[in-house]
């Protein structure tokens, strides 16, 4: 990578981040988070202090970990509002034209939106998980941290980089609040056929066809099945038996992943401004 | 070599055509003043040359290179007909990034700012953000953004749209100064007296084809204004 390259690289990086910064949405959200965590921190010193002796045991690992899964699903919502305005606001007043008159790729563009958005919310999101796990140990007197919680953020570290990506897809074809309904919708969707199609053993995938059917199959069969990702990080927090074949849906994820990448890049090659 | 190369480009929006067939060589060194009524296909050509936009049929080279390839554009300035920029950024802001965003840093980008903003008259403004400047302020902020990097084409889309008649003259002395460094200017603008004075050579492009192109010294040999010349060619074909 020569010196322009990666000074380039680093320029947008950190133009997204001051971007999405300056986002009143971006301020709300902090403070709505913090106060969330102090509110349920205050309610977990109640609990404790009024069911002394009567209470089953809590510690800081186990209510930090339901923490964690609030921290997860609301992380979702998150991803997808950034990483649409990430190439929305672009649009506006033209200001794109600026950005692609600039001798970088559109792939160069795209991936460091995405990426500077990454870094911003995968940034709120450790901050909403330490700021849980020292309020939490405090509460309860004894240490939230565990390893658990680590290998479910690198997890969702993932997680929040494909919804990015997903929205950044979607943000190119639709307008905000149509982005955010697809992103939402495909979300759902998916989640729903893998839940429905994983129970069923290969040779009856096929069979008793209907609508309904048919489109989660082909969901469940040509989408990035996002959803394992967050499973798996569920499954690493309550240390529940991991069920999933982790093998194949990480191949699954890994291939769908990558063909979803290249459509985008020519999506956003082929686009005119 | 030529500065910009378009060979038979044709783009269309839906059954609409917007350009037919349009070849235009913008020669190294020279002005060139791409010249039409509104809605002859100018800000699509120069989307084009950008690669803002794909043609459905041709080529267009910048410096021998497709238009296609980000490296095309290495060495191009570009400012479009209003300057606009995240309000959030200073002047000085909006200037190191995108001296950065074309390869320069450390003391050859603060110097070439510092140029750039004393050229504009503008050093007072530079901690100022964007939010708080006036339109001619922003825009004068985009015409110092062209001094900033080792540019050796540049393209300006109404260039004189916005500014008072200090920053027009302005304008003018940066566009006549480039020109003696060697840098190749194409620039389309409705203010044909201007024109006249500073281009060498002018193509006329209406309902999406080329009229005309040759040098502004041969139009006045000819007896005739640029104004007259162009309203003659225009309204002839019209």
């Amino acid at each position: 990578m020569t010196t322009m390259y990666k000074a380039q690289w680093k320029a947008m990086i950190r133009d997204t981040i001051l971007k999405e910064l300056r986002s009143k949405t971006l301020v709300f959200i902090f403070i709505a988070t913090t106060l969330m965590i102090f509110l349920c921190h205050a309610l977990l010193k109640l609990f404790i202090s009024s069911n002394q002796g009567t209470a089953p045991m809590i510690t800081g690992a186990n209510s930090l970990s339901i923490m964690f899964t609030m921290i997860n699903a609301w992380s979702v919502i998150i991803a997808g509002i950034f990483g649409i305005s990430s190439i929305r606001s672009d649009f506006k007043d033209k200001i794109i034209y600026q950005y692609l008159s600039f001798p970088i790729s559109r792939t160069q563009y795209m991936f460091s939106r995405i990426l500077g958005t990454w870094i911003l919310v995968y940034s709120y999101y450790l901050y909403s998980y330490f700021l849980s796990a020292i309020l939490f140990s405090v509460a309860t007197h004894s240490w939230a941290f565990h390893t658990a919680h680590l290998i479910s953020m690198l997890l969702m570290g993932l997680y929040v980089f494909l919804i990015i990506f997903i929205s950044f897809l979607y943000s190119m074809v639709a307008g905000k609040i149509g982005a955010f309904l697809l992103l939402i919708s495909s979300v759902a969707v998916i989640s729903i056929s893998s839940s429905s199609m994983r129970v069923l053993a290969y040779s009856e995938y096929l069979k008793d066809l209907t609508l309904f059917k048919v489109i989660g199959l082909l969901v469940y069969l040509f989408l990035p099945r996002v959803n394992y990702l967050t499973e798996l990080a569920s499954n690493v927090l309550s240390k529940e038996e991991i069920t999933l074949n982790i093998g194949l849906e990480s191949l699954h994820l890994f291939v769908t992943t990558a063909f979803f990448l290249f459509l985008a890049d020519q999506l956003v090659k082929r686009k005119n401004f | 070599m030529n500065a910009i190369e378009i060979c038979g480009v044709r783009k269309s929006y839906g059954t609409d055509f917007s350009l037919h067939d349009v070849n235009l060589e913008v020669k190294m060194g020279r002005i060139m003043a791409l010249l039409g009524p509104n809605g002859a296909g100018k800000t699509t050509l120069v989307k084009l040359i950008l690669n803002l936009m794909h043609a459905d049929h041709g080529v267009i080279k910048i410096k021998d290179i497709p238009s296609n390839l980000s490296s095309s554009r290495s060495g191009i300035g570009f400012i479009p007909e209003k300057f606009n920029f995240f309000p959030y950024y200073t002047v000085r802001g909006v200037l190191e990034f995108f001296g950065t965003m074309k390869g320069l840093g450390g003391n050859d980008l603060k110097s070439q700012i510092d140029n750039a903003l004393s050229e504009l008259n503008i050093t007072e403004l530079q901690n100022r953000k964007l939010q708080s400047l006036s339109k001619g302020q922003v825009q004068r902020t985009g015409l110092a953004s062209l001094l900033v990097g080792e540019h050796d084409v540049l393209i300006l889309d109404e260039p004189f749209s916005g500014l008072d008649p200090i920053g027009m003259r302005d304008l003018k002395n940066i566009i006549k100064k480039q020109k003696a460094e060697g840098k190749t200017i194409f620039l389309n603008s409705h203010i044909l007296s201007e024109m006249e004075q500073i281009c060498d050579d002018v193509a006329i492009l209406n309902n999406g084809e080329i009229l005309f192109t040759g040098t502004v010294k041969s139009i006045l040999e000819g007896g005739q204004s640029l104004e007259d010349f162009f309203y003659q060619k225009v309204s002839n074909k019209a």
